[in-house]
C-alpha cells in the first residue's frame, strides 16, 4: 500500500504512483494528464520532497504521498541545521564516448550504432530512473541516476527523447478527467477504469471510446469533466458529449528541451521524433495556456496589445513557460498565437538547465565546501588547546585560551606564532632585478644581499592589493613574501607579468613547502641564540641562513608585532620539531604562543595595515598613508601612471589613526563630524599596553580637509599619528 | 574501496629552470620525474645530487606534498571523483582535480601515486572516504 493523502492505495508490481492512484478510483489532479513526465499536473510531494511527478515515480510499499495544494505552493520542508550523516545525495563522474538520452526506438538504434563503432556508450532513460536534467558544453550531461546524481563526460550526445503530446487549450481544460491519447492507452492497459470515454482528434489505441466530431470547443464539469463540447466548423453548431473521461489526440511535437539546451554545442544532436517538427495546434481562443504560471489566452492578448509581440518577450512578460513543465504545455500554443499575429511560426524559446525539478541536495551533489588549508602545525595547535579559526583560506589558531598571557608574552618576554601562511616566492634569473623593479613601486637595486625591504604591490590602476618584503639572497636571487590572502595567486601573477614583459626569470612558490614560525618579544634573541648554530642573528630588516635547534632555517628579522621578531622559514616537514624545540628551550622564559586575536591587537598598536581589511579595492598608497613606499624617481613600475595621475588630485579620503577612551568601537563603526557621515572604522582594539582604544579608519574629506571633532557611536575620538605604540621604532631595532 | 592509507608528507626536489636544462635531467633509480610545467620539475625521491645546466636554476627541497598509493583496483573509485579521464597508457603523469582538490598523479601498472598539497591532504582524505566526519 501507498499512503496517498491519508488514503491507503494498493498497487501492482510495475505501477507508478499515478497508475495506482487512478486505479483506486481517485483522481486528485486537474488538467490533462500525459503520464509521460511532460505536463505539470501530476506533481506530488513524496516523503517530504515536492514537485515529484507521480507518473515517473514507482509505487512502493509504505510510501507517503501528498497531492500538491490546488491553491498556492506545497510547503517547504522544515529547516535542518545539522546535516544527517549519510544524507548526502550520491554522486559520481562518468567518462564515456557517447551518451544516448532516451531509449525508445531511435534511442536504442543510436546506442546500438555507437556500440558497433566501438564507442563506450551510456544510455539514459527517465522511465527507468536514469534521467538527464541538463546538457552542458564539453559535452557534459548531468543526470539523476538510481544512486544519486552523475556528471557524464563524453564526446557526443544523442538526444532521442521522442515527442510530447499537444495539450488542449480551451475553457475547462483545467478540469480533472482529461487525458492525452497515449496516457489513456497506457492507463487503460494498466487496468485503470476510465468509464465512458469520449475522444477528440486522433483516437487512443486499445481504449473503448466515442469519437467526438468537430473542433474542440470546451470541457464542461464541476471539478471533473462531465461533457465535451465540440463545434462544427462548417455550420457553427455545437455538439455535446457526456463522458467520464475525455481523451485528446491533438498531435505532438518534439520533446526537445535538452536538444535546445545544447543548441550550438558541438557533439550534440537530436534524432528521431526529438528532431521532428511540431504538429501546430490551432490558435488558442480561450482558456489556460500555461498552467504553471496560470497564464490565460486573455493574458497573451493583453501583453500582445502592449507591444510584447515576440516569443521571448511574451515569455518574460507573462512568465509562460517558466514553470514546472518549462513550456511543455504552453509552448506549442504560444507559438501558434504569435504566428497568428502575422508572423512566421517562431522557433521554440531558449531552454536552460535544469529540465526537470531537482532537490537542493541533488543540485549540491558533488560539490564540496571550501577547502581551507592547514599548516604543518595544525595538530600541534590543537594539542595546545587552540581555538582554530578560518582566516583567508587557512585554518589558524585564534587563541590558545589566555589572550592576556599571549599578549604579555610578546610585549615582555618571548612568544611564537605560526606564520606559515605567509606567501613565500623565490625569484632568480638574469632579469630578476629588472623584473622586480617593474613589479614593485620601491627601488630594488639598493637592497644588498642579506637585507630586505617592505614593499607595496600595486595593480595597473595604482591600487594596493598586497604587501610584503623583498629579501635579496644573492645578486640575481630574491625571496619575496606576500600576505596570507594573496599567497594563493601571487606566483601566477608574477609569472603572468614575466611572460608579458619577456623577462628571463625563474619563479617558484614556496608557501606550502616552507613553514614559518615568528619568534617575537624582547627575549626572542636570547632564545634563538640558545638554539642557534653559533652564527650571528641578523639585524633589523636583515636575513640569513642558519640552523635553529638543528633545523635549517632562513632567519628573517622584521616585525609585525612591534617587538624584536625573527621569522624562521624552514621545510614544512620540520615545523613540529622546530615548534617543540622553541617551546621546550624557552620554558624558563615562559615562552607562550599567540594566536590571531592577539596578533591583531599587536599589529594595530604598531599601526600596521592589513591589506584587504584596512584597504579598499581602490586604495592608493597615498590614501593609505604609504606614499613613502612609492618612488616616482625610479623607472617604470606597475601602476606608475595611475599613481602619477592621482597624486595630482587632492585626496578625498585617508586612512587615519584614531584613539578613544573606553571600549573599542566595532569594525565598521561610523565616524561623524558635526553630525555628518565622515568615514568608518576598519580595525579597532583595546590596547592593553596603552590603556585606551586605538583604531584605523577611513576618513572622508570635508570642506577640503580632514579636520573637525570626531564622534564614533556618540563618543569622542582623537586623531593621532600611527604607530600608537613605540612610534620611534626603538623596540623593534633594539 | 578500502580506506586509503593516510596521506603522508613526502620529500622531493623541486627544480625551476630553463626548460632546456630540465630536459636533460634523468630520474633517480626507482624514482620519478614529474614535469609540472615546461620550466618546473619535481624529482621523487630527492636525489643526493642533481646537476642543472642553468646557472639561475632554483633547486629546492620540496616538502609541500603529501602522497598515498592507490592500488589498481581502486582506480574506478578515484575516477568517479574526477572530471577528467585518467590516462590509459602506463606509466603516465597527470595533474588536475580529484574530488575538488588539486592533485598530481603518477600512474603505473599496479596503481597510482597521488600527490596532494600537504595543506589540503586532510580534505582529500575526508573526501575519499577515509574519515567519516564533518569539518
Amino acid at each position: 500500500m501507498i499512503d496517498f493523502d491519508g488514503t491507503p492505495v494498493p498497487f501492482e508490481e510495475g505501477d507508478t504512483v499515478l497508475t495506482a492512484v487512478l486505479r483506486a478510483g481517485l483522481w486528485p489532479w486537474s488538467g490533462c494528464l500525459c503520464a509521460e513526465g511532460d505536463c505539470p499536473y501530476c506533481l506530488v510531494t513524496l516523503e517530504g520532497t515536492s514537485y515529484v511527478r507521480a507518473c515517473r515515480t514507482p509505487a512502493s510499499d509504505g510510501a507517503k504521498v501528498h497531492s500538491h495544494p490546488t491553491d498556492g505552493y506545497p510547503a517547504l520542508p522544515p529547516p535542518t541545521r545539522t546535516p544527517t550523516p549519510g544524507s548526502a545525495v550520491g554522486f559520481e563522474m562518468i567518462h564515456c564516448d557517447t551518451v544516448v538520452i532516451g531509449q525508445g526506438r531511435s534511442g536504442r538504434a543510436a546506442a546500438a550504432e555507437a556500440g558497433e563503432r566501438g564507442r563506450r556508450v551510456v544510455t539514459l532513460d527517465a522511465r527507468v530512473g536514469r534521467e538527464a536534467v541538463g546538457v552542458y558544453a564539453g559535452p557534459e550531461v548531468v543526470a539523476r541516476i538510481p544512486d544519486g546524481m552523475a556528471r557524464i563526460f563524453c564526446e557526443e550526445v544523442v538526444v532521442a527523447t521522442g515527442s510530447a503530446e499537444v495539450q488542449p487549450v480551451c475553457p475547462g481544460n483545467q478540469l480533472a478527467g482529461i487525458l492525452t491519447r497515449r496516457a489513456a492507452a497506457r492507463l487503460a492497459a494498466a487496468g485503470v477504469d476510465l468509464g465512458r470515454v469520449v475522444s477528440i482528434g486522433a483516437p487512443p489505441e486499445g481504449v473503448e471510446h466515442q469519437p467526438a466530431r468537430g473542433r474542440l470547443a470546451r470541457f464542461v464539469g464541476d471539478g471533473t469533466v462531465e461533457r465535451v463540447v465540440t463545434l462544427d466548423e462548417e455550420t457553427g453548431a455545437e455538439r455535446t458529449y457526456p463522458c467520464d473521461t475525455a481523451v485528446v489526440g491533438l498531435g505532438s511535437g518534439p520533446r526537445d528541451t535538452l536538444a535546445r539546451m545544447a543548441h550550438g554545442l558541438p557533439g550534440v544532436r537530436a534524432v528521431g521524433s526529438a528532431a521532428g517538427s511540431l504538429d501546430r495546434p490551432p490558435v488558442p481562443e480561450a482558456g489556460v495556456v500555461c498552467p504553471c504560471s496560470e497564464v490565460t489566452v486573455d493574458d497573451l492578448r493583453s501583453v500582445w496589445d502592449r507591444g510584447f509581440q515576440e516569443l521571448e518577450l511574451i515569455k518574460r512578460s507573462t512568465l509562460a513557460g517558466t514553470g514546472a513543465c518549462q513550456g511543455a504545455v504552453c509552448m506549442p500554443h504560444v507559438r501558434s498565437f504569435v504566428a497568428a499575429g502575422g508572423q512566421e511560426l517562431p522557433p521554440s524559446f531558449t531552454a536552460r538547465p535544469v529540465v526537470t525539478q531537482i532537490t537542493m541536495g541533488e543540485a549540491a551533489a558533488g560539490w564540496y565546501h571550501h577547502a581551507d588549508r592547514r599548516t604543518a602545525l595544525h595538530d600541534e595547535h590543537l594539542a595546545m588547546g587552540a581555538v582554530m579559526e578560518r582566516s583567508r583560506g587557512w585554518w589558524r589558531p585564534w587563541t590558545y585560551g589566555d589572550a592576556d598571557r599571549e599578549y604579555w608574552a610578546v610585549r615582555s618576554g618571548v612568544s611564537i606564532c605560526d606564520v606559515s601562511t605567509l606567501g613565500k616566492t623565490l625569484v632568480s634569473g638574469p632579469d630578476a632585478d629588472a623584473f622586480l623593479e617593474r613589479i614593485y613601486p620601491s627601488t630594488i637595486a639598493p637592497i644588498r644581499p642579506g637585507r630586505a625591504k617592505y614593499v607595496l604591490v600595486l595593480d595597473e590602476r595604482g591600487y594596493v592589493f598586497d604587501d610584503g618584503l623583498v629579501c635579496r639572497e644573492a645578486a640575481n636571487r630574491f625571496l619575496l613574501t606576500s600576505t596570507s590572502a594573496g599567497a594563493g595567486h601571487f606566483e601566477m601573477w608574477l609569472r603572468d607579468w614575466a611572460d608579458a614583459w619577456g623577462m628571463d626569470v625563474r619563479i617558484l612558490d614556496r608557501t606550502t613547502s616552507w613553514g614559518a614560525i615568528n619568534v617575537t618579544g624582547p627575549r626572542s634573541g636570547e632564545l634563538l641564540s640558545r638554539l642557534g648554530d653559533g652564527g650571528r642573528l641578523p639585524s633589523f630588516m636583515g636575513h640569513t641562513r642558519m640552523e635553529v635547534a638543528g633545523f635549517a632555517c632562513r632567519v628573517m628579522r622584521m616585525s609585525f608585532t612591534g617587538e624584536i621578531s625573527y621569522e624562521l622559514h624552514h621545510p614544512a616537514s620540520r615545523s613540529e620539531g622546530l615548534w617543540r624545540a622553541l617551546m621546550e628551550s624557552g620554558a624558563d622564559f615562559d615562552v607562550w604562543p599567540h594566536g590571531l586575536e592577539v596578533l591583531e591587537e599587536l599589529r594595530l598598536e604598531k599601526g600596521h595595515i592589513l591589506v584587504g581589511v584596512d584597504s579598499l579595492s581602490d586604495s592608493t598608497p597615498r590614501r593609505l598613508g604609504h606614499g613613502w613606499a612609492v618612488r616616482m624617481d625610479k623607472g617604470d613600475f606597475l601602476g606608475r601612471h595611475a599613481v602619477a595621475r592621482t597624486s595630482r588630485m587632492d585626496p578625498d579620503r585617508l586612512l587615519v589613526g584614531l584613539e578613544m577612551d573606553g571600549a573599542p568601537p566595532p569594525q565598521g563603526a561610523i565616524l561623524r563630524v558635526k553630525g555628518d557621515y565622515a568615514g568608518f572604522v576598519t580595525s579597532s582594539t583595546w590596547s592593553r599596553v596603552l590603556g585606551r582604544s586605538v583604531m584605523l579608519a577611513w576618513m572622508y574629506a570635508r570642506d577640503g580637509g580632514f579636520g573637525g571633532d570626531i564622534l564614533i557611536e556618540g563618543r569622542p575620538a582623537r586623531r593621532v599619528a600611527a604607530p600608537f605604540y613605540d612610534p620611534e621604532g626603538l623596540r623593534v631595532r633594539a | 574501496m578500502s580506506a586509503p592509507e593516510r596521506f603522508e608528507r613526502i620529500g622531493a626536489t623541486r627544480i625551476v629552470a630553463d626548460p632546456g636544462a630540465l630536459d636533460g635531467i634523468e630520474a633517480p633509480d626507482g624514482g620519478h620525474l614529474l614535469r609540472l610545467a615546461p620550466d618546473d620539475l619535481l624529482v621523487l625521491p630527492p636525489p643526493d645530487r642533481v646537476d642543472v645546466a642553468d646557472p639561475y636554476a632554483l633547486v629546492e627541497p620540496e616538502a609541500g606534498f603529501s602522497a598515498a598509493w592507490f592500488d589498481r583496483s581502486e582506480l574506478p573509485r578515484l575516477q568517479a571523483l574526477s572530471a577528467w579521464e585518467f590516462p590509459r597508457r602506463r606509466p603516465a603523469p597527470a595533474q588536475g582535480h580529484l574530488a575538488g582538490i588539486p592533485v598530481k598523479m603518477l600512474f603505473d601498472v599496479g596503481g597510482v601515486l597521488v600527490l596532494v598539497p600537504a595543506t589540503l591532504a586532510h580534505h582529500l582524505e575526508e573526501r575519499l572516504g577515509s574519515q567519516d566526519r564533518l569539518e
